[in-house]
């Protein structure tokens, strides 16, 4: 077990800090008259948009007094709201204004660790160098677990594995192959595929060095898999990979020698990199144009909790200490989500985690919604479990700042029960005249929308540069149905949920309206009916003018919102058959007498590349070329391709290239695009430039616009084969009675 | 024989005398001009005549402007007396303003209240006539009617029930000084005249009481006489009257007359004859203890009982009484029904269905929370056959504030309507809800026969009120709190917490002081029998403080935090020299060595020296006589409705025009100011000092948040950057 080391925090400090905050809290909780309430949340408002415009939050100390002020705003906003606006009127608003004041509770909490967790991220995105003596290395062994999932898929995993950049002697590669277990193969509905499935990824591993693993029965899904796998293993340290996660060359060099160093870590973690839209993205066409709804969690989450030693592990793309996880039993737990329940366990014995903000594993998301709420739904499931089974607040051995970082994780799967919430809130008061929030608008603006704001501004502080304003908004809106479902499941009875495998590397061939959309249709039903309601109480009761304009404010925002989540349901199909990544740096074709164009990357698959050319110097389509390309570690790969489409844009000349697939180029194809991790990082770190808050509302407006128009076509679509499928069997009805008579 | 001539000339001259006085009507019931509209309308009052009153003769004149457009041949004023009708005027278009002078006959006036109706029928056609057409109007000018009485007072009843109904009446229009004699000028026996001045006050309900006091009694008023055995006993004695106090005793007498009897000579010559109109109250025991049993019983006697002229006390109860209690003060987060409102299910009928009331009060200190609601739950019932366009409007303190649609043609019976009020819209103090219903038949065409009789609605007094939970929080100074419910000396309805300090122990002083407890006691509705009135001064006083007294002789350290200042013959006062519109006055303060006419009074208030949240409020003049006059003046509504701020200033001004008017050779000049610092009070008067120093210096407030927000961070960032060099090292980072 490792030695505890805590933050000292001195008496005096402790004192100190105590009635400072009791100060904090005095002061929040004062009553002044509406006037100077006005005065304090406005001009503490005013505050931080100048701090912030003088670049405050870029120093520490300025972005910790920004994080208090804001803190002290939201604290006099719960106060009021605490006190001043739960009132019982009838049983059932006071439900829902109860209902409603946990989600409003329950985000701030989010909020608020999120605040306290992302103070001060850490930043670093190198490894310590690796001994050059190669005895003082680990040995390290990569796991890649599969189910179910297309055998290329695995494959190319476990190739790219086999170009990584560490001593071949001290290196293992296993695939875990639960698609051929001894009961899929024995069992007579599962035995051909699986028999299939065995020989040929057996066949591929033994023909790579590759180790193939398998075991007799599939127990405890991905988690029993890697345990069956440890005690027929040896290397020090394991590197988890999904079997779709293709890793970079250097991946082992950038990470193991944290170990070396620490001989307290258990993990380091990586992100995960997709070049895939999700569905979402790839509905709204924000790929590339927006931050991925994961960034959030990779570039400001993580780096912030792994200031207080509590990364954890995410499942794949991490290298963890074999010895700690054996003392905790491998990835055993109650919970679907054991890597995140075995991260809790070591860092209770004491040991640490750290993360590195440096992506070194290519991924695919879900391909379609349904596929990406099933994953979603597993995190969340696993998270409350998580808090709902083993608590961490209880947990003996974790500090409190770990404590609060693993109460923020499955705090935040609430957002679901919070967002329907919010969506059903107005209706409540305009349809049925219940008033779930008593409170002028003259109160509102004194104390709620200063909150609102302040709120916004620290997201933005924290998160701004990798979650777009109402982006957050629109994911959750998109999952909260869903998620609500999974929310009131796991409270209902916490051990049900078992462990979902989520589908990954499938191909959409045609655009489709996802059958999950119905309930947002009925949901938007209801926020349409709500609006001549908000118009008929608006004249017939003058005393609550305001209220209503309040809410009608509100609904119109939920409006926009489902809309946008509408068009997020109308799911477009993939052309290519390989995903194509962005990607940049210096590229050169040759081909027939010694002809020669440089250019610059725009995008890359296994199966082709773009790129961009100053003028086209006799190039023509169906041309066969040599495509040259060096990556960042020096190394010159050329590929056999032909030109399938070359146009002027703008002053410059793009070039589409088909590569020639063979199997000799396939290493060569795979170091290229999935090789190098400079080229995930470049992507990673591109910069979107982010609108400005109008532009993005009008953006979500434009959103919500199309996504009804798109949805509505599909209804429509859907009606019509609905009513041939009536038409024919109205004639196939009326025929069989024909030739019976 | 010559003796009995003697009694007979004193007893015409003292007793049987009969006055004719004239009256505002207005000073006997809280009258207005009103406009009487539409075919048929009516306006009624109550006319009080006090039980200590035989009226000989009453007559009423008052003026009224008709509209020019109506017919006089069917247009008439009726004016009932009771029930009876005493005078019909026809409405003349050609003469439109007239003058009625109309004789109330005595034996239809009884004491009590006597119904009056102001009735019009009005029409401007004979025929296809819209009922409520905008010619048909009648103002009566009531606001400007006068009404004369001829009446001789009858015995006062030698028995202690006529304190309840008879002596403190508050439908007497006169309001003649009551005159407190007590044993001595202790603080004990103070105390007494306060409580028993501030029992008689509340009898007397709204009517102004002044008191006055020495140690003689005062002819042809009515006199309590206050004190123990000895000094009460030997008091009566010298009037020749024998008593017997042997326990705490209530005891209702005449008042005795001196005359000189030249028949004999020395002491002798002086004998008492018995004046039976007014009262002599004795209020008595062996000792002070039993002294007090007899004044605090003396104030609850609300009830005509006993009827024997003695009352001895053996046990003095008084019921629970909570903080922010009294009468007619609502509790907030009850339900209340009206019926325990004093409002009786009442029926509207017809096109002018006039309105009806309720009214209550609220504590003035609530911190009214602009998101609070007061539920207002009506049970009605009304006809079948109303226009689209009938409603029942509800209005607030006079506004208009929710109309309920009476949009069923059939009519029906409506349960549990609510109508959410916001709390903003009341107001600390009275506040009075208004239920007027608007009926219009579905039938009105100008030459149809439009039926009226179906035009009903019934509000059932089972409709409810109910007020949220509030907490007690409000910004000092405001004087005029003191004079909605006597706030804050009222915040227990007993006056517990109080202190009337009296700089000298004058007559006057001690009168404006009864004076004063009186008024307090008229404004919260119960009588307060734990105040103290004392010429001492504790030291670190923790209540409220009522400092009243010549300006010169009022302590220094009190003098210091008053708003206008007097040191050593110099004066500090403040003048202001603009108003903004955001009700900030800049006030410039001048130092002077002047002086103060007699005839002005000053009245401030400020909080206390001694501790947060409390105020002292100070009466105070050039000399005790001027400080005696500012504390009647202070029972006028004019004054207490310009008494704003911190610094009352009252000007007392000789008129004898308004004496014509009103019968007052006095009217008054008042300038309210505020000037001094804001302070804080919350519940029981108890606030934080340092929440009541933060809520009254914003400035303050902004230095506290910006340190303790700039050490927090500063605190976190040291704690942070010690951790993260730790944790920077232990991961092999630079």
């Amino acid at each position: 077990m490792a030695d505890k080391e805590r933050p000292a925090l001195s008496t005096l400090d402790k004192v100190l800090f105590a009635l400072l905050v009791l100060a904090f809290l005095y002061l929040a909780w004062l009553p002044v008259d509406l006037t100077s309430q006005f005065v304090i949340g406005w001009g503490l408002l005013g505050f931080l948009i100048i701090a912030r415009k003088l670049g405050m939050e870029h120093v520490p100390f300025g972005r910790l007094v920004l994080m208090i002020v804001v803190l002290f705003i939201s604290s006099r906003y719960f106060i009021w709201r605490t006190t001043g606006t739960l009132v019982y009127t009838s049983l059932p608003e006071f439900i829902m204004l109860a209902l409603v004041f946990v989600s409003e509770i329950e985000v701030s909490m989010v909020h608020l660790v999120g605040v306290f967790s992302n103070i001060w991220p850490m930043k670093r995105y190198k490894g310590p160098r690796l001994p050059k003596d190669i005895n003082l290395l680990p040995s390290v062994d990569i796991y890649i677990p599969t189910y179910n999932e297309d055998g290329r898929l695995v494959a190319a995993t476990a190739k790219a594995c086999m170009l990584m950049h560490y001593p071949k002697e001290k290196l293992n590669i296993y695939i875990l192959d639960d698609g051929a277990t001894e009961q899929k193969r024995n069992n007579k509905k599962t035995s051909g595929p699986a028999w299939y499935r065995y020989k040929k990824l057996k066949g591929f591993c033994d023909a790579n060095g590759i180790g193939y693993l398998t075991r007799e029965k599939n127990e405890r899904a991905k988690a029993g898999n890697i345990n069956a796998a440890l005690p027929k293993t040896s290397g020090e340290l394991i590197l988890m990979l999904d079997c779709d996660h293709v890793p970079t060359s250097d991946f082992l060099q950038n990470t193991v020698g944290f170990f070396i160093q620490n001989p307290k870590l258990f993990l380091v973690q990586t992100p995960h990199f997709f070049i895939n839209p999700d569905p979402v993205e790839k509905s709204l066409g924000t790929f590339h144009q927006a931050p991925s709804e994961n960034e959030m969690f990779y570039r400001a989450t993580l780096p912030g909790v792994d200031m207080w030693n509590s990364s954890f592990f995410c499942g794949s793309a991490a290298i963890l200490r074999r010895k700690c996880l054996e003392e905790v039993g491998g990835l055993a737990g109650i919970t679907i989500t054991e890597d995140a329940e075995v991260s809790v366990q070591l860092h209770a014995k004491g040991y640490q985690s750290l993360y590195l903000p440096k992506p070194m594993i290519s991924g695919l998301s879900p391909e379609t919604f349904g596929d990406f709420i099933i994953q979603r739904s597993r995190w969340c499931q696993g998270m409350l479990q998580m808090g709902l089974l083993t608590n961490p607040l209880t947990i003996k051995g974790l500090s409190l700042a770990q404590k609060v970082c693993y109460t923020s994780y499955y705090l935040y799967w609430f957002f679901g029960f919070a967002r329907v919430m919010f969506f059903i809130g107005p209706c409540l008061f305009l349809l049925f005249g219940w008033q779930i929030y008593h409170a002028s608008t003259t109160l509102v603006a004194a104390y709620a929308i200063p909150h609102l704001i302040a709120s916004l501004i620290a997201a933005d502080i924290l998160y701004g540069k990798y979650r777009w304003p109402l982006f957050s908004e629109l994911y959750e809106s998109v999952q909260s149905l869903f998620l609500f479902k999974a929310v009131v499941g796991v409270i209902n009875n916490p051990r049900s949920p078992k462990f979902d495998v989520t589908p990954k590397g499938r191909r959409l061939e045609h655009d489709l309206l996802s059958p999950l959309s119905a309930p947002f249709y009925v949901l938007l039903m209801i926020m349409l009916i709500s609006i001549p309601a908000a118009v008929y109480k608006y004249m017939t009761y003058p005393l609550l003018q305001d209220v209503v304009l309040l809410c009608s404010c509100w609904l119109g925002f939920n409006i926009m919102m489902s809309m946008a989540a509408i068009g997020s349901f109308w799911e477009r199909h993939q052309f290519r058959r390989y995903h194509r990544a962005w990607a940049k740096g210096p590229v050169s074709i040759t081909w027939a007498n010694n002809h020669r164009i440089d250019g610059n990357l725009t995008d890359l698959s296994l199966q082709g590349l773009g790129m961009t050319m100053e003028n086209a110097d006799g190039l023509v389509e169906q041309q066969e070329v040599m495509v040259h390309i060096i990556d960042s570690y020096g190394k010159n790969y050329q590929i056999e391709a032909k030109v399938m489409r070359l146009f002027q844009r703008g002053e410059k000349v793009v070039c589409g290239l088909q590569i020639f697939e063979t199997r000799e180029n396939y290493i060569d194809r795979l170091a290229i695009v999935f090789g190098d991790s400079q080229r995930l990082e470049d992507a990673w770190r591109r910069s979107a430039k982010r609108p400005g808050f109008l532009k993005l509302m009008y953006f979500f407006i434009q959103l919500g616009i199309r996504g009804a128009k798109e949805s509505g076509i599909g209804l429509m679509l859907i009606a019509k084969n609905y009513c041939l499928g009536f038409w024919h069997w109205l004639a196939k009805v009326f025929r069989l009675q024909k030739g019976a008579s | 024989m010559k003796k009995f001539w003697l009694w007979f000339l004193v007893l015409i001259a003292t007793a049987a005398k009969a006055e004719t006085i004239t009256l505002p009507l207005f000073d006997i019931y809280p009258v207005e001009a009103v406009e009487l509209r539409c075919v048929d309308s009516k306006y009624d009052i109550q006319l009080p005549i006090p039980s200590r009153w035989k009226v000989n003769r009453a007559t009423l004149k008052f003026k009224y402007v008709n509209s020019a457009s109506i017919l006089k041949q069917n247009s008439q004023l009726v004016v009932r007396l009771n029930g009876s009708p005493l005078a019909q005027m026809k409405l003349d278009p050609f003469e439109t303003e007239a003058e009625a002078e109309i004789e109330l006959p005595r034996l239809l006036l009884q004491s009590g209240y006597n119904h009056m109706s102001f009735q019009v029928s009005q029409h401007y056609a004979t025929q296809c006539e819209s009922p409520c057409a905008p010619e048909l109007w009648t103002r009566l000018n009531l606001d400007q009617a006068q009404v004369t009485f001829d009446y001789e007072l009858v015995d006062v009843p030698e028995r202690v029930s006529a304190v309840a109904n008879f002596l403190f009446d508050p439908k007497s229009p006169l309001s003649k000084p009551i005159h407190i004699i007590s044993e001595s000028r202790s603080e004990k026996m103070l105390s007494f005249g306060g409580i028993v001045a501030s029992g008689v006050a509340t009898r007397f309900e709204y009517k102004p009481t002044q008191f006055s006091t020495s140690d003689d009694v005062l002819l042809g008023h009515d006199n309590i006489l206050v004190g123990t055995k000895a000094f009460v006993e030997a008091f009566l004695a010298k009037r020749d009257i024998e008593i017997d106090i042997d326990s705490p005793t209530i005891k209702v007498l005449p008042v005795p007359v001196p005359y000189i009897d030249d028949t004999f000579s020395g002491e002798e010559r002086v004998v008492y004859h018995r004046d039976k109109k007014h009262a002599l109250l004795v209020i008595s025991g062996i000792d002070e203890k039993q002294v007090q049993l007899a004044v605090e019983s003396f104030d609850i006697l609300s009830i005509p009982f006993p009827d024997s002229q003695t009352m001895k006390v053996y046990e003095f109860n008084l019921p629970e009484i909570g903080l922010y209690s009294g009468k007619h003060m609502l509790v907030p987060d009850r339900k209340y029904p009206f019926k325990k409102l004093n409002f009786n299910t009442y029926t509207y009928l017809g096109f002018a269905a006039g309105h009806q009331n309720i009214a209550f009060r609220l504590p003035p200190d609530f911190h009214i929370k602009p998101n609070q609601y007061v539920v207002v739950s009506l049970n009605f019932a009304y006809g079948a056959g109303f226009r689209n366009d009938s409603v029942f409007n509800v209005l607030l303190n006079g506004k208009h504030i929710a109309a309920i649609h009476l949009d069923n043609p059939k009519g029906g019976i409506v349960s549990d309507y609510e109508i959410s009020l916001p709390t903003y819209l009341f107001q600390g103090g009275t506040n009075t809800l208004d239920f007027a219903p608007v009926l219009t038949p579905q039938v009105t065409e100008t030459c149809g026969f439009v039926q009226s009789d179906n035009l009903f609605l019934t509000l059932f007094d089972s409709s409810t009120l109910e007020f949220p939970a509030m907490p007690h929080r409000i910004d000092m100074p405001r004087l005029d709190l003191m004079f909605v419910n006597g706030f804050p000396f009222t915040r227990w309805p007993d006056g517990y917490d109080s202190w009337i300090h009296v700089t000298s122990l004058d007559d006057d002083t001690v009168a404006a002081a009864y004076n004063m407890i009186g008024m307090l006691s008229q404004k919260n509705g119960y009588p307060l029998i734990s105040g103290i009135i004392s010429p001492a001064l504790p030291d670190n006083y923790h209540g409220e403080l009522m400092v009243i007294g010549e300006i010169e002789k009022i302590p220094p350290y009190l003098m210091a935090g008053a708003p206008l200042k007097v040191d050593k013959d110099r004066y500090r006062v403040p003048y202001p020299v603009f108003s903004s519109w955001d009700d900030k006055t800049s006030i410039a303060f001048s130092t002077q060595s002047s002086d103060m006419s007699l005839d002005k009074g000053l009245l401030m208030q400020f909080e206390s020296p001694s501790a947060k949240g409390r105020s002292v409020v100070m009466i105070t003049g050039k000399s005790s006589t001027a400080v005696e006059h500012m504390s009647r003046a202070l029972l006028k509504t004019s004054v207490q409705g310009a008494a704003t701020g911190d610094l009352v200033m009252v000007d007392f001004i000789y008129d004898e025009n308004h004496a014509e008017l009103t019968g007052d050779y006095w009217r008054y000049a008042t300038t309210s100011v505020r000037t001094g610092k804001k302070y804080v009070t919350g519940k029981s008067g108890k606030i934080d000092e340092l929440e009541a120093t933060l809520a009254a210096n914003p400035l303050y407030y902004w230095g506290a948040l910006v340190a303790v927000l700039f050490f927090i961070s500063l605190l976190a960032y040291v704690l942070l950057r010690r951790y993260r060099y730790k944790r920077l090292k232990e991961r092999g980072d630079d």
